[in-house]
């Protein structure tokens, strides 16, 4: 996940813009993989998960006029839009059970099913504790150790200090960690 | 306390690096900060799980079709991309980005300098005599950029919309014949360059007629000409899928996807939208004998430029269902187009999913160009939701324990939306597949406009030995269809090889 504007990225932000398609789907290679993540481990369905990121990119798309580039960088433009839009799904609907589409992304031949089984497991493990979380602390989580971002740029997005921030996440991660515990029957 | 959680928080990061690079274990960072201990080490394990699925992507469906998918959602949106004439570098590395790109395209004062510059290059390099080696070059060759060039120039040349869009197409074709070369030579490296080159000058096409001319009469007939362009090039791509290495197939499969939802959004996009009269095979079907089949050898395969006149075989803008169905079935693409009546009527697809082997084309289908399609169907539906389902590139051999995703098309050919309250069921040799992991033979359907087709998948593990596929759609009856007897795919045979590992051939 590119967080920094680097002067390519800039200019693919201009040309979209200027409403030049492919530059737009340059930046989506860029950023959809990071968006469908912070979205999935909000709402835990992968379906749906894919259906919000295609529409994070065609919001962004619209509203691309209005983007002020030099004030926020374009990835935290697109979580602000991700998160939106899972406020909105959850208006709408309530969370979804976790589903058996849930990672059907990973069978492959190249991989053993012993694997898949594991990893898929493990997934829903964090998914089913992250959900234990506040809101809040489910976004600073996920921003700092699944997407990488620093607490500069964690504050911004979520309007609070980095102080604020950072015991927010501690915080979270042994709750986390209590919960994946209980989750496991080890406590 | 700001300053505990700072230093905190960079232990732990400074932890999850030496874990992450180091081969650290989480225990070795503990004996480092032992005062830290009851607080780190909660934090820690927590992090580094998160961490270890940093891997997950979306599917891998929804990432060979997204960016289709994606680019129809951008045509539709408030704000459709603008033309894609200078479009013709890529902007999947970013490092190659041309600075073009990023100005403005408003014309300028000067503007008229850049057909003058390069009709005067273009003179000279003919002159020297270079555009036909330089035509000749592929990717890889060292004169490959010149052809771009020369390509580029001479699509600025063309004095209207309608010759640059044939253009394209026809850049577009040359890509595609050296996609064949390089396979040939086995330079597979090269192909992606190639392929990436042909969609760029196919979506340019597209996005030049849409742009321009749509609305227009001159529309119906280039649109005709992308229709039948793309028709025959998606035959191509089938043939190269054959041909080509593992490693670029997916990338020739998601081109094909690509071209079908570009006949999609023709369809409707036009305002005089006139669905072919062609039969609709909506079912993978073993190849009658006689017809060509898909494997064709590259003099034998159809031109993929039509002439421009009013074409002979197919009419007007084919629908998007049979788009949808030459797709799906190799059959149909190695087929010639099918004609079941010489005028252009909408048609829809049969009330039988079966499709009876009748629908044997004529050697010599006339058809006149009507220049103003009646309005009125001759078939019109009738009004409700109307479900219909569809394989989508299944094989018809697989090797034992591979896991198959079995795709299939869903559409709304109904005239009242279908709502996200059905399901479609997977059966293997008639048995309803129950969903164990990692199997899935139960969709839950999604809402679909009327016209509208979305894309789905099972994933089946396949046993040894022959099997008879088949799949119904609003399984649950859920859905009052005005026509309820085309929700099935019928019996589709596949055979597991025992014993093999590669598929075979």
């Amino acid at each position: 996940m590119h967080s920094k504007i680097d002067p390519n990225e800039g200019a693919l932000i201009l040309a979209s813009v200027e409403g030049d398609g492919k530059a737009f789907e340059a930046l989506y290679i860029r950023y959809m993989k990071a968006i469908f993540r912070y979205i999935f481990f909000r709402i835990g369905d992968e379906n749906q998960a894919e259906d919000l990121t295609e529409e994070v990119f065609v919001r962004a798309w619209e509203a691309l006029p209005k983007y002020q580039h030099r004030k926020y960088p374009f990835s935290s433009w697109l979580y602000r839009i991700a998160h939106n839009l899972i406020i909105d799904y959850y208006r709408m609907k309530k969370p979804v059970p976790l589903s058996n589409g849930l990672m059907r992304s990973y069978p492959s031949s190249a991989e053993s099913l012993d694997h898949i089984v594991n990893r898929k497991h493990e997934t829903q493990l964090l998914v089913n504790a992250m959900r234990k979380l506040s809101e809040l602390e489910q976004e600073i989580v996920l921003l700092r150790f699944v997407e990488g971002l620093s607490h500069e740029e964690i504050a911004e997005m979520v309007g609070k200090s980095q102080t604020a921030c950072r015991v927010t996440l501690h915080r979270a991660l042994k709750s986390l960690r209590a919960t994946l515990a209980k989750l496991e029957g080890y406590t | 306390m700001m300053e505990g959680s700072s230093k905190l928080d960079h232990i732990l990061m400074d932890c999850i690096q030496a874990i992450e690079e180091k081969g650290w274990t989480v225990e070795d960072c503990l004996y480092r900060y032992p005062d830290l201990r009851h607080d780190l080490k909660p934090m820690l394990e927590a992090a580094i799980r998160l961490r270890n699925i940093r891997s997950l992507v979306p599917s891998n469906r929804f990432q060979r079709e997204t960016l289709s998918r994606l680019q129809l959602r951008l045509q539709a949106s408030h704000r459709p991309p603008k033309s894609a004439i200078f479009q013709r570098g890529t902007h999947s590395e970013v490092t190659t980005l041309p600075k073009t790109r990023i100005l403005p395209r408003k014309k300028t004062a000067l503007q008229w300098v850049f057909p003058i510059l390069v009709a005067a290059f273009t003179i000279v390099v003919v002159a020297g005599g270079f555009t036909s080696i330089a035509n000749a070059a592929k990717p890889g060759d060292v004169l490959y950029q010149l052809d771009q060039t020369i390509e580029q120039v001479q699509i600025q040349l063309q004095p209207s919309v309608e010759k640059q869009t044939r253009l394209y197409l026809s850049f577009a074709s040359e890509r595609l014949d050296e996609i064949f070369d390089l396979i040939k030579e086995q330079k597979s490296d090269h192909v992606i360059i190639a392929l990436q080159g042909y969609e760029q000058n196919i979506h340019a096409a597209e996005t030049l007629l849409n742009e321009n001319i749509i609305g227009k009469e001159e529309y119906q007939q280039l649109a005709v000409v992308l229709n039948e362009t793309l028709e025959a090039q998606t035959i191509q791509l089938q043939e190269l899928i054959v041909l080509a290495p593992s490693s670029d197939q997916a990338l020739i499969q998601a081109a094909i996807v690509k071209i079908s939802y570009i006949r999609i959004a023709m369809v409707i996009l036009t305002p005089t939208a006139t669905p072919t009269p062609q039969v609709i095979r909506t079912q993978v079907s073993p190849e009658p004998s006689g017809t060509p089949g898909p494997y064709m050898t590259k003099s034998a395969r159809p031109s993929p430029i039509a002439d421009g006149t009013p074409p002979a075989s197919v009419t007007a803008i084919t629908s998007a269902t049979s788009i949808i169905a030459t797709v799906t079935s190799p059959t149909s693409l190695a087929s010639p187009p099918i004609t079941a009546s010489d005028t252009p009527n909408p048609i829809y697809p049969s009330d039988t999913p079966s499709y009876p082997p009748s629908h044997t084309p004529s050697p010599t289908p006339s058809y006149t160009p009507s220049p103003t399609p009646s309005p009125t169907p001759s078939h019109t539906p009738i009004p409700g939701p109307d479900l219909t389902i569809s394989p989508y590139q299944w094989v018809p051999s697989v090797p034992e324990g591979s896991i198959e995703y079995l795709d299939f098309l869903l559409r709304n050919i109904g005239t009242v939306t279908v709502q996200a309250e059905y399901r479609t069921q997977l059966y293997v040799d008639g048995i309803a597949l129950q969903g164990t992991d990692p199997e899935i033979g139960l969709r839950e359907g999604r809402m679909l406009l009327p016209g509208e087709t979305d894309i789905d998948y099972f994933i089946w593990r396949a046993t040894c030995g022959v099997h008879k596929l088949s799949a119904v759609t609003d399984v649950d009856n859920t859905i009052a269809e005005s026509n309820e007897n085309n929700n099935r795919i019928e019996d589709f045979t596949i055979t597991v090889d025992c014993g093999t590992t590669t598929p075979p051939q």
